[in-house]
């Protein structure tokens, strides 16, 4: 039997530099928070910011994210081992944790549920929404934060090494995406699955929008869709939570409906179906 | 729908023994595994060199050990659960994952020129899920949690979400983390690193130790000796590296975690404590259990003070040794405590007990105001 679909309240996406749009949230300039604990703020705030009358409180706040903040590990790893004068500020250290963004979002949003982080390259957006769909459908919360952000660091190669990206197509890209799911309501959007797993490399026709164009790596063969490449081919951005910022700009474009798959380094596909209900 | 879940295996190494059986050992014996470091060669700074670690005693240079360790756990805990059916989904809590890869990068280049400075490549904490992915041909959703101490224990909640959610019909759930130069350098740098041994609870503590560990937790859907019950995940937010010490919180996350188990404070037989003993985690935690359970609580034990904090692998690997330890007919005890702290009002059972069947409390705190709580029946 399938999942019921969860309603989408609100949706959010930023790509690019936080830092003035941080500023202007919170009134002034916080030298000390990093780009990533800003850009997953920033996107959270511009999230609920649609939904002044949903009280987020008891809501639970999952986040994905490919890297972390690697802008700061790295720097802080090489100072750590600096052949001269080693030095770990305590500040650094705290900042670098996986889950700093995800608590200070919730301490900015005081949203106080279950907080959850997922750190994981590929499909950490993907498993951050499938975390929150189980918390819905099992009652633990009512309302559910979902958001992925990832940073660039150092330059091109060295992002792109990072990503296991070298010689891909595409550019890399910083940014952050939410949504606001809730367990039962109206809404303008629905997620309709999320599922992650060793599936085979085809999806059903069936599963697809009357719309779905064809990119470049997949191929129709009868009444299934099969891939025939990397990952690379779906997305313009190399950005690891990119799903995030494709959902979020597939329903500001008000398609009727949505299908993300991506399937990670390691073989592990990710299937994200979403469809508006034409409400507002 | 509740179904019940049942622990079939598990597998571990830390500072007490490179394979259960050894560790359950050391804590019935009353072992302490801290000591300087012998086998960390990657562990460079002078201070670093003369702290107290938990080191697993196995012999292999840093860059094979990382592996090593993870598959002997792997293996191990699937050894013991024995064949499986249907989809097995991995989880597993981290935070550093094979970090010390890029540390070992370049200390390498530096060995070859002092002034090298060259491009880690280091990536994010997935490859471990990766590679226990692939050891055991894992169907089922792969997923990576990165929450601080209690990463692994937050994989332990997830996975029960997800058997009952159906996803998989197995869950490997594995915690590991290995000591690093960042992690170490950042506690002490925090003031939360103790010279001395831990002293989890006691009046005059005044840090932790770090250890480096790997637990490995096998569960599916249905009834068995042990079943994990129940959980909870509540966010702390106060301060990003220190816990609430009022003790609201830990009495929150317990109580939440005893509600989503159906059961009463009074079914509880034992408490697996965090117990890190750092000032104010101890502190909260300890009035959180007094909140909940009174003036005389049940035996409330640290495993600290015997394998070191190890960040986290810890939600993991000390559910899976005080699970063993039960199976093998005692409780652990805590080391290090001598003298109660008045703030706290409690004491921890210092010697090994009897292996009480009913309910055990299993907490977790962490940096990020990460707080989870499992519960297991013994029956």
């Amino acid at each position: 039997m399938a999942d019921r679909p969860l309603p989408v309240l609100a949706w959010s996406s930023i790509e690019g530099d936080p830092a003035a749009e941080h500023s202007a949230l919170f009134g002034r300039k916080f030298r000390r928070i990093s780009r990533f604990v800003k850009l997953a703020q920033v996107a959270a705030a511009r999230c609920t910011a649609q939904r002044p009358d949903v009280d987020i409180r008891a809501a639970g706040l999952f986040i994905g994210t490919g890297l972390g903040n690697t802008a700061d590990i790295v720097p802080l790893a090489e100072g750590v081992l600096h052949p001269n004068r080693p030095r770990c500020s305590p500040m650094s250290f705290a900042g670098c944790l996986g889950n700093a963004a995800s608590f200070f979002t919730a301490r900015s949003l005081a949203c106080l549920g279950p907080n959850v982080t997922i750190s994981q390259e590929d499909l950490s957006f993907e498993a951050a929404l499938l975390e929150a769909t189980l918390a819905l459908r099992a009652g633990d919360i009512q309302l559910a934060m979902v958001g992925g952000v990832d940073i660039i660091s150092g330059d091109e190669d060295e992002q792109r090494e990072r990503m296991n990206a070298v010689g891909a197509p595409g550019r890399c890209a910083q940014g952050a995406a939410f949504l606001l799911l809730a367990a039962d309501g109206d809404a303008p959007a629905l997620l309709q699955e999320c599922w992650l797993g060793a599936a085979p490399r085809q999806v059903v026709l069936a599963d697809l929008p009357a719309t779905a164009r064809l990119l470049p790596g997949w191929r129709l063969t009868g009444s299934a869709l099969c891939h025939h490449g990397g990952v690379a081919e779906f997305e313009e951005r190399l950005l690891p939570v990119a799903t995030g910022l494709r959902i979020a700009e597939a329903l500001d474009a008000n398609e009727p409906s949505f299908v993300h798959l991506q399937r990670s380094a390691a073989g592990t596909w990710g299937r994200v179906r979403l469809a508006r209900t034409g409400r507002v | 729908m509740t179904a019940p879940l049942v622990v079939l295996g598990w597998g571990s190494a830390c500072a007490l023994g490179a394979d259960t059986d050894s560790s359950v050992a050391g804590l019935r014996a009353g072992s302490c595994g801290l000591g300087r470091p012998e086998r960390s060669a990657h562990l460079q700074l002078t201070d670093a060199r003369d702290a107290l670690v938990g080191e697993i005693p196995i012999t292999p240079p840093p860059e094979q050990r990382l592996r090593q360790v993870l598959d002997m756990v792997v293996d191990e805990a699937m050894d013991r659960a024995g064949p499986g059916h249907g989809r097995t989904g991995v989880f597993v809590g981290t935070t550093g994952g094979f970090f010390v890869d890029a540390e070992l990068q370049l200390l390498r280049a530096r060995a070859l020129d002092p002034l090298a400075w060259p491009r880690l490549g280091q990536r994010g904490q997935g490859a471990v899920a990766d590679r226990v992915a692939q050891r055991v041909g894992a169907r089922g959703p792969v997923l990576t949690y990165a929450m601080a101490c209690t990463s692994s224990a937050a994989a332990v909640a997830a996975a029960g979400q997800h058997l009952r959610a159906g996803t998989c019909d197995r869950a490997l759930v594995v915690g590991y983390d290995m000591l690093s130069n960042l992690t170490l350098r950042g506690f002490q740098g925090l003031m939360l690193y103790d010279p001395e041994p831990c002293r989890p609870f006691d009046a005059s503590r005044k840090g932790l130790q770090l250890g480096e560990g790997c637990g490995a937790l096998v569960l599916e859907r249905g009834e068995g000796p042990f079943q994990l019950a129940g959980w909870s995940n509540h966010l702390d937010p106060g301060n990003l590296t220190s816990s609430s010490t009022d003790g609201l919180t830990a009495e929150a996350v317990i109580r939440a975690a005893l509600d989503h188990a159906g059961v009463t404070p009074a079914q509880v037989v034992g408490i697996k404590s965090h117990g890190t003993g750092t000032i104010d985690n101890d502190l909260g935690e300890g009035l959180g259990i007094g909140r909940v359970f009174g003036s005389a609580p049940p035996p409330f034990v640290s495993l600290k003070g015997a394998l070191g904090h190890t960040l986290g692998a810890a939600g993991t690997l000390e559910l899976v040794l005080w699970l063993a330890a039960l199976a093998a007919g005692f409780r652990p005890g805590s080391l290090g405590f001598t003298e109660q702290d008045p703030a706290i009002g409690l004491s921890p059972s210092l010697d090994p007990g009897p292996a009480d069947r009913g309910v055990h409390i299993f907490d977790a705190f962490g940096f990020g105001g990460s707080c989870i709580a499992l519960v297991v029946r013994h029956g």
